[in-house]
Formats: structure tokens, C-alpha cells, sequence
């Protein structure tokens, strides 16, 4: 099922902590313990060292891409308790000279030291809300920070998330984007032509999983304020190390995968917000799983553990989650 | 006695609070400062409020060993009396405090109003020194004689000796630091017990020979300011650590060179926040601990060999920050905190960040590959771990023990489901759709015993994951939005789908053809029929056609029984008609009832094994209806079916026969529970069936082995049945008129087949067909969604577009749309998308966004007026010529590309090569932004 297509030689200096691949898949960012990012071309198969990140004081855990509608921008949290928000700068003449030695600038156009711990996780939010980040820290809380239209940049806390610590935090996809598109007018007016079919807008909500071993998922509260914590699903008995909230594609079911110290994979699925959810536990696994991420169509499940193996999951028909790629395939990784 | 702390973590190792000060408000929290005798056996603790010594004994009876404290007594009385009475100043808060180790009674410690104090502990008696005029930071005794220095904020360095009679009160020696910096620390060195390093906040390091109070012996600047530093314990090392709060760094730095101003910066550990005292572990070479000046109560270790994250983190202090702290032994470290706590730590209970970080990654991109970097060894690093991964899901097939239950299970639920037309949720879709995911298709396999099903698995040599980028590019490019009719684009689009190996995607091609296609072909199929009804070869067979056109059953009812017929016929027709007309009319039937066949074969047959195959398993799925609705009636018309079919030498005649099996056992239960399904009544006349087959059978040969043809082999056809549409579109246009005419006169016509044929309490099927299938339509779409596929169902979307209205919710055709947009986009395939948007007609909000940010301001780039048309610049008293290339200066035609900022532009081609290599416009010299 899997095989390994290229490997990219990142020449970092320590543990790499994330690798994430841009929205076109064109580029890889790696973060590792030695406290830098580099920025890979992986293009045709190619890899081509763009740039190292060298502005993190501490070991950099994870890093993610913004929405090209926000023009690529690259988010690391570290654990200096600092996220960074970097962006590719317009490269001055001499500089484009030297593309070809792959040399490109990135700027750090904002810096959020807010928290009293080290940030375990960061994420974008979904473009439609605008340019907007959660991140997670060890401190317990969880920040949302919206940059406005004007630029400036604002912080929402939840303090208190998680009593020990937030080691992920994912974001629901807006399910319902009709109504974020358009201006309220038009979609008044569409609502009125569709009937006042349900097209209200979605709350924008948040996942977010902790060293109490719980997942919970957290609402804006209509008046755009405040986060309340809608649900609190356990299940887990040890650290929750990655939680994903799987992407919608109209299907009225939000799902969330969860994995943790614990060695196990949970599933926790809903039909409609006013039902609650349910889970469903994977096979036990062999070692502690560090992260779970959904395809781009929500329909397989990638869970990579300690012991280096990564495997795919799918759901069948009757709400059994397969294996797709045999153990001993993982193997050769 | 293990406690369990807040963190939750159980401390197996013994770490505990030895001591609680229980600050209130009689006895206000404080920094407390610790100094621990060489020797480990007593304990000074000391601030504003607090002034104890404590005797510190190893509990032997303990499992976890470990030590504990009591309190001496020795001062509390004295002391409290004594500050008020006679030590003036004793009372404000304490800067620092150590015991002397070469006489271990000897304590000192120095205050914040400038006075350092000595103390016996045997005498009980104070000795106060008054020398510093700014607070004193730091005092540390001579390792061996008893000479004591102090360091103060007034940047001056005071030596003392301790020999000379009690009552001098002035220091022996000043050392010029030179300057009034403040002078943080001073630690002798291991190495060379004359030497002693001082550090200033300036951020100078100077090491003095006590001997000589002139000059250093070395000075050198390290850092921002030394906040804290301290020689190695081992003499093997002759390394010096320093703290700086101001970086939050600690820097080693190597005296060991014999050149005599050389210092070697030999690291920089990155702390998380302000140093304020640093302690290597003794016995442990490479490790250091540190505690933090502000906002931060814990205690690191840091290891020399890897410090990006510090080794341990003794995180058992509450409150603000931990103000004293000191090894006793390797194993186990006595802290003091502003919460009042003396906490006991072993060094096996400190939290190890290493083992609580990720040692992997995940990343699954939108072109199916994953990137993945696991570490083999979690520290040091490896070689090994320090690479990404990129892989590609490939198809493989699962072990076909696990497949197989599931899917046996889930085939029969498609054929109940796609009978009855009416599941709620069309799970037989999921099937076809996993398999096509693993990349098998199913087939059922009548074994022998009836009743007894065995799964086989074959795998298409074309399949490709629907994760996969190259499909999802070539569809994306390759699927048709519009055409001449719904039929012919659900056509292609299945065609490519199936070449493609996509089988579930194909289905839904066919279902949506079955669907709707029929609405516009059954109009062209009625005059079509009369047209041929002219022909009297034919007439037997066409009569059902009459029956269809007349009773204006655009839906599948009419249509399947006239498609048992056609299969039949039209493959015959080439051979046997020769009349012409008859033969264009019953070829056209053909390709309606063919695609519709095809369709409901599909739908009906549901997962993998009908569309397994396309054109074999479908059109097999065909006969399955026939022999489905021959087999609830009687066995012996199947037996004439297998007559016919062997008697068309059909080899494949197992296929057949399988699939006859399979919805056989469906349509067999389906119609038995309900008796009014329009497909399968059993008021079926068999003499009908009879008669059909006779008429069927009798030139059965051609579309038999039809139907064990390979997929092109079916599809091969096409080009004739093309040609058959635009016939029929012409037909059509021509034969508008005549349609209601011909109805009536086929009104008129005593169809003698028709009771015979249909049941008679057929009911007008036309609405509730339609609804049915349609239904069919959004749930097969909903569960190939739920498959990932979402690039087939937002096409079938647009191009079903408000056929679909009463059955799928706009925003969620919406959100197919928009995901299958965002994909599109990530593939950069935006002409697509353009495209796509573009044919989004009937959701306003999706098409609104090939609108958005659409218009721009132009000026002209000659005169700095705004442009009106175009590129056209609005004052006449301008004379420039739009769009010329700033290149060549000719007159762009074709892709003109320009700044915004100097309006200046030109060919594409040219300025994407100038702009590879600069950056600022050609013309002008403006600069050009890339970024956002």
C-alpha cells in the first residue's frame, strides 16, 4: 500500500519533530530539535534545500502552511513558547540572481509569546475564517490568533484547556462555506430561495487533545467573543498526543481521529451537533502512536507510531476501521 | 512514601517535600536562599523572614533512601532577638548565604543593606563586615583558608580574613574590578584554589589570583551580563559555566588552554528563561542544572552532550520560582522555592522532555504521498532519522481473509438496495467504492450448490487508487462539463472513469445516465420507435417501444422491458433488418436502452462486479435483469436463456450465469416482498417472456458475446452510436410535430402485445421512477463522497445541476463543489476549476467566486490616467498605444502580463524571462513584489 517514493536528506542536526508538505505538495517543511526549519523543494521527485529557518530558541515541534489564499505562509511553535508566522519575502535583485544557489528569504511577520510554556501544535485555521492560528502549549491554554484586516494581530485564550498541558489542537473544516463566502445579504437571499434550509453558519470549532487524556472540542460562541468547550470526549487513559479533525466534504458526520500515549487510535464520530459522539477504538497497536492525519478527502486515516511504522486505515461498511496496508509491508520502511 | 505531585506523574524515585515554611501573612513569602555544607550534613536556609539551619540525615529505614530534614534550633531565638537587638539591619533581606568549607561552623551570608555577616554556629556568634555600599550579591569562603569574599552591586570585590580579631569590621583586600558594575559572582576555581572567577552584569569575566588585588588575570568579555558562574567540580575540567539573564543562555567556557588569554567558548545552552543559578552535578560531567530567574519554578539539567531540550526538569516547585537549590549528591537535589517548600528531588523523578517528544512525523499531501520521518534512536541523533520520507500510496490488495465477510455481506445489501430503490442510504455505492480502493473487483460465483456463494477476487490491470494524483489530474482534465446531451457526456465520462479502473466512479456515470438521461432520450426514443414502427420487420419488437411512447413512460419500467427486447434486437438488427430505417431506429433504442441497461446494471447491481469490468459486467448485468424476472416466474425460461445463450456459443457463459445468480437472489426476494415493483411483477405472463425470448433468442448470438466482451470491445460502438445520436437529433428536430400525432395514433393502435407483455396493473410510473432513481442518484453520490471521490460527484453535480434540487441540499452540493474546487486548486489545475465555476450555474454562491476580485484598476501606463476600456487610456491628448510589450515594443497579442504598481507590461513569455532573473520592472525600475 505504501512505498517509498523518495527520501529527502534534511541534514538537520537532531530529532525531526514534523514534516509537512504545502497545499500544491511542492514543498516540505521540516522542523527538528536542532532549533531550525528547512524549507525542501520536492518537486518531480527532486529535493532541493530552499532555506533554513534559524530563529527559534529552542527545539521547533511543529510547523504548518496557511491557504495560498493567504499566500503561502509557514507557522512553527517551539518550545521557547514563541510561534512564529514566516513569509517569503520579495527577494532583492541580487538575491534573485542567486536562485539558482536556492537562496530565498523568509521574514518572520509575526511573533506570538504569549505563552508561559513550551507550544506543542499549531494550526491554521480553515481560509475561509480568514488568516487565523490556533496553538497549543504546555502551559495549558490555547490561543486563537486572527490577523485582521488591517494587519494587526489578536489573541483569543482558552486558558485552562487542559489542566497539564495541550499537546495538539486541530480545526473543524467549514462545513457550511456558502455561508462564509458571501456577504449576509446574499446568503439571506439564498436562504430565502432555498427555502431557510439550514444554511445558518456553522460555529467555527476546535479540537483539541491533552495530557489529561481527553479530547475536547471547543465552539465559538455565536458573538464571536468567547470559546466555551462544547464536549469533552475520554476514552484515553494516558497523554493524547494528535488529534485530526477529519476534512468534510458535505456528509453531515464530523469525525475525529485521536491517538496518544496510550497506544491507541479512537475514532469519535457524530451525526449532527445535536447528537453526541461516539467512538470507535482501532486495534491495539505496539507502540506509543505520535500522529494521526486524514487524506485530503477524509477517507483514509494515516496513524504513524514509534516503532516506525505507518498505517492507513479505512472505515468498511459496517463502521469496522481496516488496515490497509499489512504490517509487514510497514516493515520495510 | 511516593508522592503523587499535581502533574500527575508518580515520583517512584522518592522525591518529596522535606519541608513546608507554610508561608502566611506572620511570615510572608520570600527568596529563600540554601547553602549546604560541603560535608552534606547541615543545611542553612535563609531570607527576609525565615532564617533556619537544618541537620540533614539519610533515611536508611526508607526504601527509596533519600534524606530528611530537622531543624537544629540552633537560631531561631537568637537570631530573631539578636537582629532586633543588637544586629541592626540583620532583618532585611538576605542576598546570599554558604558555608565555609574548610571549617564547616563557619557560615556566611550577605545582605541587601551592604553587610556581609559571618557566623559560628558553635559560639553562636555574628561577625559583621560593613564594607560594600550598594547590596551585597554574592559571598563565597577560600576553599581552604579561611578567608571570605564578597561581591556586591557597587562593582567592588572585598576579601576578609577571618583570623583577625573579632572586632575589625573591615575587609583585608579590595580587588579593582575597575568600574562600578555590579559583580554578580564569584567562584573559586578547582583547578587552582588562588584563582577565583568573578562576573560582572557588564557581562565581564575576570579571574583573580587572590594574591593580587591590582590586576586580573584575565578579563575578557563574554556575554550580554553573568548573572551567575561556577567552576567545574571536576579539576579535569577546568570549565567555567556562566549564567546570563539576559539571553537566557548558559556558557561553558574552557580555561584549560595553557596560552595564557585563551578562552574557548565551548558551548551555549539555550534556556527557555532568565539563568539565575547554575550547579554542575557532581559525579555527572556533562550536566548542569540551572534555575530560572523570572517566571519560571522549575529546575533544569542540561547535558552538555545534547541540550537543545534540557535532560531533566524538576517541576515540583508551585509558586513563583525556585531561589536555592544544591546537589547532594548525584542523585539528589535539595531546592528551596518562593513557595516555602524545601523539596527534596531525585534525580530519577525529573521529567525528561526527550521522552515526550515527537520522534516522528506525518504529512499526507493532496497528491496521495505522504511524508514521514521516524527516528530509529531517540537521542543522540542518527544519522538515519534525520530524513523525510516521501512515499506514495500504491495499490496492493488486502489480505483477502479480511476482505472478504465484509464485502460478501455488503454485495447482497447493493442488491437489496438497488431493487428497491428506495435504501436510505446507498451502501452498495461504499462497496464498489472500497473495492475500487484496494483495487479488486468482486464478483459472485455460484458454486454448484445454489445457495452457496464464493468470492472471488480478479484484479484490473489498469486500476489506480483514487488517491492517486494521476487519475484525479487525467479526470479532472478529461471530464466533460457540457455536451450535446446528457447522455453522450455521461457516456464519455464513464468511459474515462472506467478506463481508469474507477469502477465506482463509472457507476455513478451509468446511474446518472439511468437516471436522467432518459428524460430527454425517451422523446427521441418514441419518435425514434415510430419511425422504425414503419418498418413491419420489426413490429413485434417495437410494439413495447409503442407501448413506452404512447403511455409517455419517460422512465426505466417501460424502458427495461423494452430493454429485454432491444438487447436482443438491436445487436441482430445489422444482421437480420433490412430495412434501414428500422435498423437506424432500433440501433438508437440500442444505445438508449443500452446505456440505460448499462445504468441499471450498475445501480442495480451495485458494487464492484457490475461495474466491475464496465461494458462485460454491465451489460451482463442486463441479462441478470431478464433472467432476474424469468427466474421469479419460471426455471424453464431460464433454461431457454441458457439454450440461447450456449446456442450463441457463449463461452463465457459462467459469467452469465453468476451474475444471473447473484441479482437473480435479489430481484428474486425483492420482488417477492414487494409485489408491485414495476420490474418484476409476477403477473408476468411467462408466455411473454416466452414469445420475447423466442423473438430474443433467435438472434441472441451477437449481443451474448456483446456481453462478454472486454470494455472496448463494448465501447468500440460508440462512434456508430454517435453517429446514431446526431441521426436521432435530427429526427428529433424534425419529427417534433409528428411526436403528438404518432402518440395518438399509437393511442389508437390495438396493441395486442402490450397485455400480454406488461401486467396490467401497472401503474403510472413515470413520477415515482424518476424520484426513485434520483434518490439513487444522491445517495450512490453521498457514499462515493464518503469514498473520497468527490471529483465524479461534483461533476455529476454540475452537470445534473437543478435536476438534483429536490433531493440534494444546495449547501451540500455546495461543499462537494467547493472541496472538489479546493482540490483542483491544489493540483493547480485552475483552467479546470475556471471551468467548473463557470458551470456552476445553478449555485449561485460557487459561481460567484470566479466574480470575486475580478475587477482592476488600470491606469495608463504612459500618463498616469486611469484607463476606461481596457488598456485604453482615456485622454485623448495621449497618444500611447495600449499594451505594448516593454521588451520588444510591439503590441501584445495573445497573454499580456503587467505590474499593477507602474502599469507597465507586456508578452508573457518575455517578461516571465525577465523577471526569472530581476526583479524591478524593465521599464521603469519600479520594484515588483512577489510576496502577498
Amino acid at each position: 500500500m505504501v512505498s517509498v517514493m523518495q527520501t529527502v536528506d534534511t541534514a538537520h542536526d537532531d530529532m525531526i519533530h514534523d514534516a509537512q508538505l504545502d497545499y500544491y505538495g511542492t514543498r516540505l517543511a521540516t522542523c527538528s530539535s536542532d532549533k531550525t526549519i528547512r524549507v525542501f523543494d520536492v518537486r518531480n521527485r527532486g529535493q532541493s534545500l530552499l532555506c533554513t529557518l534559524a530563529r527559534h530558541e529552542g527545539p521547533v515541534w511543529q510547523v504548518a502552511w496557511s491557504h495560498p489564499v493567504h499566500g503561502s505562509l509557514l507557522a512553527s511553535c517551539s518550545y521557547d513558547r514563541r510561534v512564529l508566522v514566516w513569509r517569503e519575502s520579495a527577494a532583492a535583485p541580487q538575491q534573485h540572481q542567486q536562485r539558482q544557489q536556492q537562496h530565498q528569504q523568509w521574514e518572520v511577520v509575526y511573533e506570538h509569546a504569549q505563552h508561559e510554556s513550551s507550544v506543542n501544535s499549531v494550526a491554521w485555521a480553515p481560509h475561509e475564517y480568514g488568516l487565523m492560528f490556533a496553538c497549543a502549549s504546555s502551559d495549558g491554554s490555547i490561543s486563537v490568533v486572527t490577523c485582521g484586516q488591517d494587519g494587526n494581530w489578536e489573541t483569543s485564550k482558552i486558558p485552562n484547556a487542559h489542566t497539564i498541558g495541550v499537546n495538539a489542537v486541530s480545526w473543524a473544516p467549514a462545513t457550511q462555506p456558502s455561508s462564509l463566502l458571501c456577504p449576509p445579504v446574499a446568503s439571506s437571499a439564498a436562504d430565502d430561495a432555498a427555502g431557510g434550509r439550514g444554511s445558518a453558519p456553522t460555529a467555527r470549532r476546535l479540537v483539541s487533545g491533552g495530557c489529561d487524556g481527553q479530547v475536547r472540542v471547543w465552539r465559538l460562541e455565536p458573538d464571536g467573543a468567547q470559546w466555551s468547550r462544547e464536549s469533552t470526549l475520554e476514552g484515553h487513559s494516558d497523554w493524547v498526543r494528535d488529534v485530526a479533525w477529519a476534512p468534510n466534504l458535505g456528509l453531515s458526520r464530523d469525525m475525529i481521529a485521536s491517538c496518544g500515549q496510550d497506544c491507541r487510535v479512537i475514532i469519535w464520530t457524530r451525526r449532527d451537533e445535536d447528537t453526541s459522539w461516539s467512538s470507535v477504538t482501532l486495534p491495539p497497536f505496539q507502540d506509543v502512536l505520535w500522529h494521526v492525519s486524514w487524506s485530503v478527502t477524509g477517507n483514509l486515516l494515516a496513524v504513524s507510531s514509534g516503532d516506525n511504522k505507518v498505517s492507513l486505515w479505512k472505515e468498511s461498511l459496517d463502521g469496522q476501521w481496516i488496515c490497509l496496508n499489512a504490517p509487514a509491508n510497514s516493515e520495510e520502511q | 512514601a511516593n508522592y503523587i505531585w499535581t502533574s500527575g506523574r508518580r515520583h517512584e524515585g522518592g522525591t518529596r517535600v522535606v519541608h513546608d515554611f507554610h508561608f502566611n501573612r506572620s511570615t510572608p513569602s520570600c527568596n529563600l536562599y540554601l547553602a549546604l555544607q560541603q560535608s552534606k550534613s547541615l543545611v542553612a536556609v535563609a531570607g527576609r523572614t525565615v532564617f533556619k539551619i537544618f541537620r540533614l540525615d539519610e533515611c536508611r529505614d526508607e526504601p527509596a533512601g533519600g534524606y530528611s530534614l530537622s531543624d537544629m534550633h540552633i537560631l531561631p531565638n537568637n537570631y530573631q532577638r539578636k537582629s532586633k537587638q543588637n544586629l541592626s539591619g540583620l532583618d532585611t533581606a538576605i542576598a546570599d548565604i554558604v558555608w565555609s568549607p574548610s571549617d564547616e561552623s563557619k557560615l556566611a551570608w550577605g545582605s541587601t543593606n551592604n553587610k556581609v555577616f559571618v557566623l559560628d554556629i558553635n559560639k553562636e556568634k555574628y561577625r559583621m563586615f560593613q564594607c560594600h555600599s550598594r547590596s551585597v550579591n554574592c559571598v563565597v569562603f577560600h576553599p581552604s583558608t579561611p578567608l571570605l569574599l564578597s561581591s556586591s552591586n557597587d562593582g567592588s570585590v572585598f576579601c576578609y580574613d577571618l583570623r583577625s580579631p573579632e572586632t575589625e569590621a573591615v575587609a583585608c583586600a579590595n580587588f579593582s574590578t575597575g568600574g562600578d558594575n555590579a559583580v554578580r559572582c564569584i567562584d573559586f576555581s578547582r583547578v587552582n584554589e588562588n584563582l577565583f572567577a568573578t562576573g560582572q552584569e557588564s557581562g565581564t569575566i575576570q579571574v583573580w589570583d587572590i594574591r593580587n588585588t591590582q590586576k586580573p588575570e584575565r578579563s575578557f568579555h563574554a556575554q550580554h551580563s553573568v548573572i551567575t558562574c561556577s567552576w567545574h567540580p571536576n579539576s579535569q575540567f577546568n570549565w567555567l559555566a556562566t549564567g546570563c539573564h539576559r539571553q537566557n543562555t548558559i556558557g561553558i567556557l574552557d580555561f584549560s588552554s595553557t596560552h595564557f588569554t585563551a578562552v574557548r567558548h565551548l558551548d551555549t545552552i539555550q534556556c527557555i528563561s532568565p539563568v539565575l543559578k547554575v550547579r554542575w552535578r557532581p559525579d555527572c560531567d556533562m550536566h548542569i542544572a540551572s534555575t530560572a530567574k523570572t517566571c519560571d519554578k522549575n529546575i533544569y539539567v542540561w547535558d552538555l552532550a545534547s541540550h537543545y531540550l534540557p535532560d531533566r526538569i524538576f517541576e515540583e516547585h508551585t509558586g513563583d520560582m525556585v531561589t536555592g537549590f544544591d546537589w547532594v549528591g548525584p542523585d539528589w537535589l535539595l531546592s528551596v522555592g518562593k513557595d516555602g517548600r524545601i523539596i527534596l528531588h531525585h534525580y530519577s523523578d525529573g521529567y525528561r522532555p526527550a521522552d515526550w517528544v515527537n520522534p516522528c512525523s506525518l504529512a499526507v499531501s493532496c497528491r496521495g504521498s505522504l511524508a514521514a520521518s521516524q527516528s530509529t534512536k531517540k537521542l543522540p541523533a542518527d544519522p538515519n532519522v534525520l530524513s523525510v520520507q516521501l512515499m506514495q500510496l500504491q495499490t496492493q490488495p488486502p489480505p483477502p481473509q479480511q476482505q472478504q465477510p465484509a464485502l460478501g455481506r455488503n454485495f447482497s445489501l447493493t442488491n437489496a438496495v438497488g431493487v428497491s430503490g428506495a435504501g436510505a442510504r446507498h451502501r452498495g455505492s461504499a462497496a464498489s467504492a472500497s473495492s475500487a480502493v484496494t483495487a479488486t473487483i468482486v464478483q459472485w460465483n455460484r458454486t454448484s450448490t445454489p445457495g452457496e456463494y464464493n468470492l472471488v477476487e480478479y484484479r484490473c490491470p489498469s486500476q489506480k487508487l483514487p488517491l492517486g494524483t494521476d487519475s484525479f489530474v487525467h479526470l479532472a482534465k478529461h471530464y466533460r462539463l457540457s455536451g450535446a446531451s446528457l447522455s453522450e457526456v455521461c457516456a464519455h465520462n464513464f468511459q474515462l472513469a472506467a478506463g481508469l479502473g474507477l469502477d465506482s466512479a463509472a457507476c455513478l456515470w451509468q446511474l446518472v445516465l439511468c437516471a436522467f438521461g432518459v428524460e430527454e432520450e425517451a422523446l427521441a426514443a418514441a419518435s425514434a420507435a415510430n419511425a422504425a414502427s414503419a418498418a413491419e420487420a420489426s413490429a413485434s419488437l417495437n410494439l413495447p417501444e409503442h407501448q413506452l411512447g404512447a403511455d409517455e413512460l419517460a422512465g426505466g419500467g417501460g424502458i427495461n422491458s423494452a430493454s429485454m427486447s432491444v438487447t436482443s434486437a438491436s445487436a441482430s438488427a445489422p444482421a437480420n433488418m433490412p430495412n434501414s430505417e428500422s435498423v437506424s431506429a432500433l440501433l438508437s433504442l440500442d444505445d438508449v436502452d443500452a446505456d440505460r441497461r448499462l445504468g441499471l446494471g450498475g445501480s442495480t447491481g451495485g458494487g464492484g462486479g457490475s461495474a466491475g469490468g464496465g461494458g462485460g459486467g454491465s451489460s451482463s448485468g442486463g441479462f441478470a435483469f431478464i433472467d432476474a424476472g424469468l427466474q421469479s416466474d419460471s426455471a424453464t425460461l431460464d433454461d431457454d436463456f441458457d439454450g440461447g445463450g450456449a446456442g450463441a456459443g457463449v463461452g463465457g457463459d459462467t459469467d452469465v450465469g453468476e451474475l444471473d445468480a447473484a441479482s437473480a437472489g435479489g430481484f428474486g426476494d425483492a420482488s417477492s416482498k414487494e409485489p408491485n415493483d414495476y420490474l418484476f411483477s409476477d403477473g408476468e405472463p411467462a408466455t411473454a417472456d416466452e414469445e420475447f425470448f423466442a423473438d430474443g433468442t433467435g438472434t441472441g448470438a451477437a449481443p451474448l458475446e456483446q456481453s462478454q466482451l472486454p470494455l472496448q470491445g463494448l465501447w468500440q460502438q460508440k462512434p456508430q452510436q454517435a453517429q446514431q445520436h446526431r441521426k436521432r437529433r435530427q429526427q428529433r428536430s424534425g419529427s417534433w410535430q409528428l411526436l403528438q400525432q404518432q402518440q395518438q395514433q399509437q393511442q389508437q393502435q390495438p396493441p395486442q402485445h402490450q397485455q400480454e407483455f406488461l401486467p396490467s396493473d401497472l401503474p403510472p410510473l413515470t413520477a415515482k421512477l424518476e424520484a426513485d432513481l434520483s434518490g439513487m442518484v444522491t445517495d450512490a453520490m453521498y457514499e462515493l463522497v464518503n469514498c473520497g471521490h468527490v471529483q465524479t460527484v461534483a461533476t455529476a453535480c454540475v452537470l445534473l445541476g437543478d435536476r438534483l434540487r429536490d433531493k440534494l441540499d444546495e449547501s451540500v452540493a455546495e461543499t462537494w463543489m467547493l472541496s472538489y474546487i479546493d482540490l483542483l486548486h491544489s493540483h493547480q489545475l485552475f483552467v479546470e476549476s475556471a471551468a467548473l465555476i463557470g458551470a456552476c450555474g445553478f449555485l449561485p454562491n460557487v459561481a460567484l467566486l470566479n466574480q470575486q476580485s475580478t475587477s482592476i484598476s488600470l491606469i495608463c501606463a504612459a500618463c498616469n490616467y486611469p484607463s476606461k476600456q481596457g488598456f485604453t487610456c482615456a485622454r485623448s491628448l495621449c497618444k500611447q498605444r495600449p499594451l505594448l510589450c516593454v521588451i520588444c515594443h510591439r503590441t501584445v497579442r495573445g497573454l499580456y502580463l503587467w505590474s499593477r504598481a507602474c502599469q507597465h507590461g507586456g508578452h508573457f513569455d518575455h517578461l516571465m524571462d525577465w523577471y526569472s532573473k530581476n526583479s524591478v520592472c524593465p521599464e521603469c525600475g519600479a520594484s515588483v513584489d512577489f510576496g502577498i
